[in-house]
């Protein structure tokens, strides 16, 4: 068997100043060019669990490997390259143009203190373009509409070019044409070799394209695996701890409320 | 980029419009020359040679170099602090400054030298102190918390700045710690220039180095770290800088109010968001700013005028109308 791209064994952290432990006993492998949707209640550790596997939080016991290597054997310019972030909120004061926004990306390719060059600028017009943003380009994050900047956001990290995209609830906040397309971007991200991770309180936009789930509840992973063998009433019911029913709907899972 | 080629044409202007500004400051004054019998003056006249190599000439380039330097110091603060309303001393530095300043004013005579010094030292205490506090505090992130503590201790020092001039003599030491407070050059002399150089000059170019890592890290720490960047490390040095400039140049020239503020601004609406572009044109834009408004400090009336009141004065118009003739746009 090949070494798993990405392997969280036994991973626990708790916050500073704080006793109880955010995430215990995580344990999971990320296999390259897949879909992982990490799906849980709000506040069940799934952004902790992002910043756990970008190595922005340290571990307090357990490992992440990174092509079995632990994260801490990376220099941090390396991790830059391999992990990119689609933040959640990302509060935006002053008004970049959007070229200038997504040409951001490209600074783990950068020199300690050096600026963009030309083939930086080419990369970040490629990214915008990938997505069908050319036109956003002259454009300021302010003038922007919700949907608009997750696209943004998404072609800054393309313009990084990591290995491993991880996005923090990433349709949360948009409507459903906004929802729709940036899904098709992730799962088209994922068709062309990148390896995909987002974190997700709606189940049904995890059914729509991940190959694997993990079912995150109070910290802890309850179920992980491919999205057909887990993704079920039961399951989701003791993730979620209301009753859930799963329909199918035209080969696809939607989730009834059952009230 | 299609507005490279404006970018370059503002840039063109604004470095003309400053090395013209440099230049006609030497005529300026209320012992004018006159520019077509400059060198003649100069050489046969003692007293016109004194005047402009011994008081003027440092004068000028202490004027260009503080306000570049409050220029850039409060473009990164408001970039580090993600907040384009900070200017570089509210962490309890402009407070510290003039507690410092009043204290030196009461204690040891007024000696310029001195008043300089203490300035500096209780500008970076009232940083320290803002500091310790803010890791304290327990309340909000690492940003509230500083603005937080920010407040606090300028409050506390402002209290103190009361009280020692309460204490002071009205008829001599009061003038002169009010005269400190409304800021100003008059005092200038090559020495006191020289004495702020070593650390200004780096400092500037230090910030000037890491410009295109201050836009990385106003966008937050999250970002800042996954584009490869240490946030809290950064920030700190960053900040250290920007704070050491600022107390170096306000410990010669005293309180001169919204040059950091409103150049940033002004920066930002001129050379875009980008602080590659805005900060370079700050640092000039306020260097030239605040040297225009010395010459009119020492040149407009017979006496001299504080500094500190024409900075304000017409920074204060510039940003009322700025901000009414172009939305302010705050993110979502």
């Amino acid at each position: 068997m090949t070494v798993a791209l990405l392997s969280l064994h036994q991973v626990a952290f708790s916050y500073p100043k704080s006793d109880a432990d955010a995430l215990e006993d995580i344990t999971f492998d990320i296999r390259a060019g897949t879909v992982t949707a990490i799906i849980g209640p709000n506040g069940a550790g799934k952004s902790t669990l992002l910043h756990i596997i970008l190595g922005r939080h340290i571990p307090k016991r357990g490992r992440v490997l990174l092509r079995g290597a632990p994260l801490d054997a990376y220099s941090r310019r390396t991790l830059s390259r391999t992990l990119g972030l689609v933040p959640q909120r990302e509060h935006v004061p002053f008004d970049y143009r959007i070229i200038e926004y997504v040409l951001l990306g490209r600074t783990p390719h950068l020199g300690f203190l050096a600026t963009p060059r030309a083939e930086d600028l080419e990369q970040a017009r490629a990214a915008l373009h990938s997505l069908g943003l050319d036109a956003l380009a002259d454009r300021t994050v302010t003038s922007l509409s919700g949907g608009e900047h997750q696209l943004a956001l998404i072609a800054r990290t393309l313009a990084q070019a990591p290995q491993i995209i991880l996005l923090d609830e990433p349709t949360s906040h948009l409507d459903l044409a906004n929802k729709k397309r940036v899904l098709r971007i992730m799962r088209s991200l994922a068709d062309q070799g990148m390896t995909v991770i987002y974190t997700t309180h709606d189940p049904e936009s995890a059914a729509a394209i991940a190959d694997r789930v993990v079912l995150m509840r109070d910290g802890r992973v309850l179920r992980h695996g491919p999205l057909q063998e887990i993704f079920n009433a039961a399951n989701l019911s003791q993730t979620y701890g209301t009753e859930l029913e799963v329909a199918q709907v035209g080969g696809t899972n939607v989730i009834l409320l059952n009230l | 980029m299609t507005s490279q080629r404006s970018l370059t044409l503002a840039f063109t202007l604004l470095t003309l419009a400053t090395l013209l500004g440099l230049g006609a400051s030497i005529f300026i004054g209320r012992f004018p020359i006159a520019p077509n019998k400059a060198v003649e003056t100069l050489r046969t006249n003692a007293l016109a040679y004194q005047l402009v190599f011994n008081l003027r000439l440092p004068r000028i380039l202490a004027a260009f170099l503080l306000g570049a330097a409050l220029s850039a110091s409060g473009m990164v603060m408001q970039m580090l602090f993600q907040n384009p309303l900070v200017e570089p001393g509210f962490l309890g530095v402009s407070q510290g400054a003039a507690f410092g300043a009043a204290l030196a004013i009461l204690s040891f005579a007024a000696s310029p030298l001195w008043i300089q010094l203490s300035a500096a030292f209780f500008a970076l205490l009232g940083l320290v102190f803002s500091y310790f506090l803010a890791a304290r505090l327990r309340y909000g992130g690492w940003v509230l918390r500083m603005v937080l503590a920010g407040i606090a201790v300028s409050a506390l020092l402002a209290s103190g700045v009361g009280l020692l001039k309460y204490l002071a003599d009205p008829l001599t030491q009061l003038p002169a710690i009010t005269f400190w407070l409304l800021g100003g050059l008059w005092g200038t002399r090559w020495q006191n220039l020289l004495s702020i150089l070593p650390v200004v000059l780096p400092a500037l170019l230090a910030l000037f180095l890491a410009r295109w890592r201050l836009n990385v890290l106003s966008l937050g720490d999250d970002t800042a770290f996954s584009l490869g960047t240490a946030p809290g490390r950064e920030r700190t040095i960053l900040l250290l800088l920007s704070v050491a400039a600022t107390s170096s140049v306000i410990s010669i020239a005293g309180m001169v109010g919204w040059v950091g503020l409103i150049v940033p601004h002004l920066a930002r609406r001129f050379f875009t968001a980008n602080t590659q572009y805005a900060l370079p044109a700050a640092m000039l834009a306020g260097g030239l700013f605040t040297l225009l408004c010395d010459d009119i400090a020492r040149s407009l009336l017979p006496g001299e005028i504080p500094l500190g009141i024409i900075t304000s004065l017409i920074g204060a118009l510039v940003f009322a109308f700025l901000m009414s003739t172009q939305p302010l746009k705050t993110s979502r």
